[in-house]
């Protein structure tokens, strides 16, 4: 790896461990919600990141919003990439073929919009009561979470269908299906494993999306509602008083969300470059 | 080359025809019934709410009514709002203007910088100009535009208050245009954040290696400039990878826009759409999304129909058709 990108990955795992370690810290200092010292004063030592408007400790919901943003950035990753890979394989297994076809022309038109505005219109469609998905009922973050996943299934679907199609050509795997290897073996024994490397810098890429856009949603009061503290909601109240004077309102949870997205993408990258590096090593 | 680019606009009608099946699916799955939102006085009333359903065609079947929506939609009509009954396409034609001048703001102050940064950073491989241009993209492409508005909000709006458009406070061009431009400026840039990110790596990454490529060290041996051998060697080979990213720049310019117009109350496109996703006004969100989708299909049209002309191998190889793979 080149210095640039190992100086990339180490201020990436920094700042990822800085997120992780305010997520942890604010859930530990107290309640998000509990009225704990007079409204909007600076940091201290007893409220390190200051107290909002309402004088609940800012510290606790940050700590608070940033667990729950990464809890929905994994749980929608994971949900998105578990439909995802198994469609993309299937679809570059048989590139070409009318089911490759159909599921691409499916993913190109979920594609006419920006990602955020698909994610919107999922959302509307829910509609804003409680859903029930069968017998389960989902809570509001369940439900954006599987927004989410959703609007990511086409983007992972993709990338998992190109790397099939470029690994289907290697001649070993013509080889072992003379040999009689059944097809499912073959996809989850040699073709997974070298489809996950491609994906995982792109599943990092993700969750630095996700999080930027649950963070979004929140901001524009469509995401996890009051009084559950998020990130994009915490932004979006200090932005809503103008508290010009009162700075670590806006400024602190911003700076939290700004080191999560930032450490993510840089982890995407240092991903990125391993894989490529590996796998130039790799050819003879 | 016709002959491609009809084959492309036919996938994009079919495309489009899709688009609009999901969206009117998506409309059906919505709970509750678009009656729901008429008047109190029309809801309780069950023969004025059937008398209502009748007059709008609401109580026709799904795929007479999909046809009647497809019918308009093509036509342009794109229906009333649920919430005050005002025509979806003419709201959407007030907010446009707006949105497309924060747009080409952002294009002029922000993406164009970008491609020449990126190109920077192409020429000054492994030097610190080439670090500075990563950091810049990476910083822009990690702060989110609804936060960095919040802080343009809070500390320029705190100090030059004439330079933010504060509630209520936007001026439209026609009225007077230095206030216009003013209040726009810092908007823009945050709104085009995102795309100037992605423009600067494409451009880079794309640049970065046409630099070496046989054709421009045979120019440069030949003594053109390294300026010509730039953009007119290189930067040939270069312009369909930066090109091919247009299509997410214009996206990125669009969810910029959703998210930065509410914090500015700038009365545009994307504030139309969050406040009707808000309100759950359906036919303003749907209007909204079209136009949307209108704006980077002809985009992605008018890339593909570029990238041919620069390189007409692409239009002969049927199964490399771009955005096909990948």
């Amino acid at each position: 790896m080149k210095r640039s990108a190992r100086v990339g990955a180490v201020v990436g795992g920094v700042l990822l461990g800085a997120f992780v370690v305010v997520a942890v810290a604010g859930s530990l200092h107290g309640s998000p919600t509990e009225l704990v010292g007079a409204p909007l004063e600076p940091p201290s030592g007893a409220h390190p990141f200051g107290t909002d408007s309402l004088g609940r400790d800012l510290l606790a919901r940050t700590g608070q919003g940033a667990r729950a943003s990464a809890l929905m950035a994994l749980g929608a990753v994971g949900a998105s990439l578990a439909v995802a890979v198994p469609l993309g394989m299937a679809s570059g297994w048989r590139a070409g073929g009318w089911f490759d076809a159909a599921t691409m022309r499916v993913i190109e038109t979920t594609q006419v919009v920006p990602p955020l505005i698909l994610v919107l219109l999922l959302l509307g469609a829910a509609g804003p009561t409680a859903t029930t998905l069968g017998p389960v009922e989902l809570t509001p973050g369940t439900r954006i979470a599987l927004c989410l996943a959703v609007a990511f299934v086409p983007f992972f679907a993709r990338v998992a269908r190109s790397a099939t199609i470029a690994e289907r050509r290697a001649p070993y795997l013509a080889e072992l299906q003379r040999l009689g290897v059944g097809r499912l073996e073959l996809a989850v024994g040699e073709l997974l494993p070298n489809v996950v490397p491609v994906l995982a810098g792109q599943a990092l890429l993700a969750l630095a999306i996700v999080i930027f856009a649950e963070g979004g949603l929140s901001f524009l009061g469509l995401g996890v509602p009051p009084p559950a503290p998020t990130l994009g909601g915490l932004v979006a109240e200090a932005g809503g008083q103008l508290l010009g004077a009162a700075w670590w309102c806006a400024l602190v949870p911003g700076i939290v969300l700004v080191a999560g997205i930032t450490g993510l993408n840089l982890a995407a990258d240092a991903t990125v470059a391993a894989v490529a590096t590996r796998s130039t090593r790799n050819v003879p | 080359m016709t002959g491609f680019l009809l084959r492309r606009a036919g996938a994009l009608v079919l495309t489009v025809v899709l688009a609009l099946a999901g969206l009117f699916a998506l409309m059906e799955a919505a709970p509750g019934d678009p009656s729901d939102n008429f008047g109190a006085v029309v809801v309780a009333d069950p023969e004025a709410r059937a008398a209502i359903e009748a007059q709008r065609g609401l109580d026709a079947s799904a795929p007479a009514r999909f046809r009647a929506f497809l019918a308009d939609a093509l036509r342009g009509d794109l229906g009333t709002s649920y919430f005050d009954g005002s025509d979806v396409a003419s709201s959407i034609g007030a907010a446009a203007p707006v949105s497309l001048e924060l747009g080409l703001l952002a294009l002029v102050l922000v993406v164009a910088p970008g491609a020449a940064l990126g190109a920077l950073a192409a020429r000054r491989r492994g030097r610190p100009a080439e670090l500075a241009v990563s950091v810049a993209s990476l910083l822009a492409v990690s702060m989110p535009s609804y936060w960095l508005a919040v802080l343009a909000l809070v500390v320029v709006g705190e100090r030059w208050p004439e330079l933010v458009p504060g509630a209520g406070g936007y001026v439209a061009f026609a009225d007077d245009p230095v206030a216009n431009l003013r209040t726009m400026v810092l908007p823009a840039i945050i709104v085009g954040l995102g795309a100037f990110a992605l423009v600067a790596r494409a451009v880079a990454a794309s640049l970065g290696p046409a630099l070496d490529e046989d054709d421009a060290t045979f120019a440069r041996a030949c003594g053109l400039p390294e300026r010509t051998v730039t953009w007119r060697i290189a930067g040939r080979r270069a312009a369909p990878g930066v090109l091919s990213v247009a299509g997410l720049a214009v996206g990125g310019l669009v969810t910029g826009a959703v998210l930065v117009e509410s914090v500015f109350q700038l009365p545009g496109l994307g504030q139309l759409l969050v406040t009707a996703f808000t309100r759950g006004d359906l036919p303003v969100a749907l209007g909204g999304t079209l136009v949307t989708a209108a704006l980077l299909l002809g985009v992605n049209l008018l890339v593909d129909a570029a990238i041919v002309l620069l390189d007409p191998r692409v239009a002969r190889s049927r199964s490399n058709l771009p955005g096909a793979t990948s």
